[in-house]
């Protein structure tokens, strides 16, 4: 029994079209801002240890209308991957608390605290204590 | 009584290598499934039509079909569900040898690769009596048994349209469901096998063949197990304590 | 026996797991105090710890933290795109692209951890 490929490999992208597959490559996507986000910071870093006028330089850069819209797209797409990563764990590893599997939308409702509770703390403890002061 | 219209998508060999659809106007019937339709259209409008069925009870696998885009079997869709003209076209990823039949040797080679049996380190003698299994033990591994070797999952995947090296949703399943089994001795070996050249770890989560396995099987979970228990026996042998967590 | 590649998977696998966790966890917060409100004046953009103010947390640690947030992060990154770029039509590069990747984690990698270990804290 032979069979004979009938259209050229591009048939291989089926996927592109298909919006449910839209929705996956728009989470891988995710990473590549999240790539931009570490490279942003990285380059933060190196213009403090440059010294005060080249890292404030940096933060009016970008405070910049182009700069500050690709922070609010970084912003998205890092929710993004954090919501679609919250669908997809208890998949594997369903979540256990006492004795009772939670699933499907707990499941996502309970990390979604568990992101708001450590925001929180990343925030008052390590990012910027002035804007969450834990005590008075 | 109405009609519905079908838009089959076919392809002789024998004529020439362009593929084309051709549309059928199919007298409806309450409860007629794609498959219904169909054999209505060899019977009655077009013997040429070519493509393969045979329990028309979702048990067999035999028609796997692209029913409006969607992998699905053309016994188990039912026309009500369905916006016309339906569009029935061959399975996504498979060479196709003629209308909606397809080659599905490289799908055969990777279930039997993965060793689909039980292996043994010593058989037991028929003297010894049988492998005994309770209830629980053979719960975990059921779900991965109910494969009916379909291949719908291979054309819902991604993975496997972009690289047809890769092992496979039911390939994986499959091999998952004999790791799991309590008679089955085959261990890290069968890890080893599921995870190597384009395997398990080529999985990058999308879900459908999940999504379109008419059985409730449960493929894109067998996956990232075996892309954890994999990795976690891998680092267990690299580093030199235990790694609690081993499955049997 | 595990092969070389089947090793280098499930390590990968296993950071990149790990990279994502802390990722979907941690980076939202990250994202929104460093360049979004800072660069607007309402917060600092760069940790308190990191300019040697002792906080709660000792300012080593918070080095330690960065490190590990922003290391996780790009490996997750890179697993993500190496497995994209598979995806369209690079499958068959699988050694290059595995290449590129260790190339660019490493010296994501070596730039993070000389700007958080090697260089000294900055004094107003």
């Amino acid at each position: 029994m032979s069979g004979r490929r009938v259209e050229a490999s591009p048939s291989r992208f089926w996927w592109l079209r298909r919006p449910k597959y839209i929705a996956i490559l728009l989470r891988e996507a995710s990473s590549i801002f999240i790539l931009l986000y570490v490279i942003i910071y990285l380059q933060l870093l190196s213009q403090l240890a440059g010294g005060g006028p080249a890292y404030q330089a940096f933060l009016k850069a970008l405070a910049s209308p182009p700069l500050m819209a690709l922070s609010l797209v970084i912003l998205a797409f890092a929710l993004y991957h954090s919501i679609t990563w919250f669908m997809l764990v208890p998949k594997v590893q369903p979540l256990r608390v006492g004795g009772l599997r939670v699933v499907g939308m707990w499941a996502l409702a309970l990390n979604l605290l568990l992101l708001i509770i450590a925001s929180t703390l990343v925030i008052a403890l390590i990012l910027d204590p002035s804007l969450i002061p834990l005590r008075g | 009584m109405g009609t519905v219209r079908i838009r089959v998508k076919r392809y002789q060999p024998e004529g020439g290598a362009k593929s084309y659809y051709q549309e059928y106007e199919v007298p409806y019937t309450r409860g007629m499934v794609v498959l219904d339709a169909l054999n209505y259209i060899k019977d009655n409008l077009d013997g040429s039509l070519t493509y393969r069925w045979s329990c028309r009870m979702g048990i067999c696998g035999s028609c796997g079909a692209l029913v409006n885009g969607v992998p699905r079997l053309t016994c188990a869709t039912f026309l009500s569900s369905l916006r016309q003209p339906v569009t029935v076209e061959p399975l996504n990823n498979f060479p196709v040898i003629k209308d909606l039949v397809v080659n599905i040797d490289d799908f055969m080679e990777k279930l039997v690769r993965i060793q689909p049996w039980i292996v043994r380190e010593r058989e037991r003698p028929i003297e010894e009596g049988e492998y005994r299994q309770t209830p629980e033990e053979m719960e975990r591994y059921h779900q991965f048994s109910l494969c009916i070797n379909c291949g719908l999952c291979y054309a819902a995947c991604p993975v496997y349209a972009a690289d047809k090296g890769f092992i496979g949703p039911a390939a994986a399943a499959l091999g998952y469901r004999y790791y799991l089994d309590s008679r089955d001795e085959g261990g890290s070996r069968r890890l080893e096998i599921l995870t190597e050249g384009a395997g398990a770890y080529d999985c990058t989560f999308v879900g459908e063949c999940s999504a379109v396995c008419p059985k409730g099987v449960d493929p894109a979970l067998a996956l990232q197990r075996i892309k954890l228990e994999s990795a976690m026996n891998i680092l267990s042998g690299l580093l030199p304590r235990r790694v609690v967590g081993r499955p049997k | 026996m595990p092969s070389r590649h089947q090793a280098f998977e499930a390590i990968d696998w296993l950071l990149f797991a790990a990279g994502g966790t802390l990722s979907a966890f941690l980076l939202p917060a990250h994202i929104l105090v460093t360049v979004v409100l800072a660069p607007l004046g309402f917060s600092q953009a760069v940790p308190p710890g990191l300019l040697g103010v002792h906080t709660l947390i000792p300012p080593i640690l918070v080095r330690v933290y960065l490190f590990i947030v922003l290391g996780g992060a790009a490996w997750h990154a890179m697993h993500r795109i190496r497995f994209m770029l598979m995806g369209l039509g690079m499958a068959h590069h699988r050694s290059l692209l595995a290449g590129l990747v260790i190339l660019v984690l490493t010296v994501i990698l070596a730039i993070a951890f000389d700007l958080l270990f090697l260089t000294p804290p900055h004094r107003e």
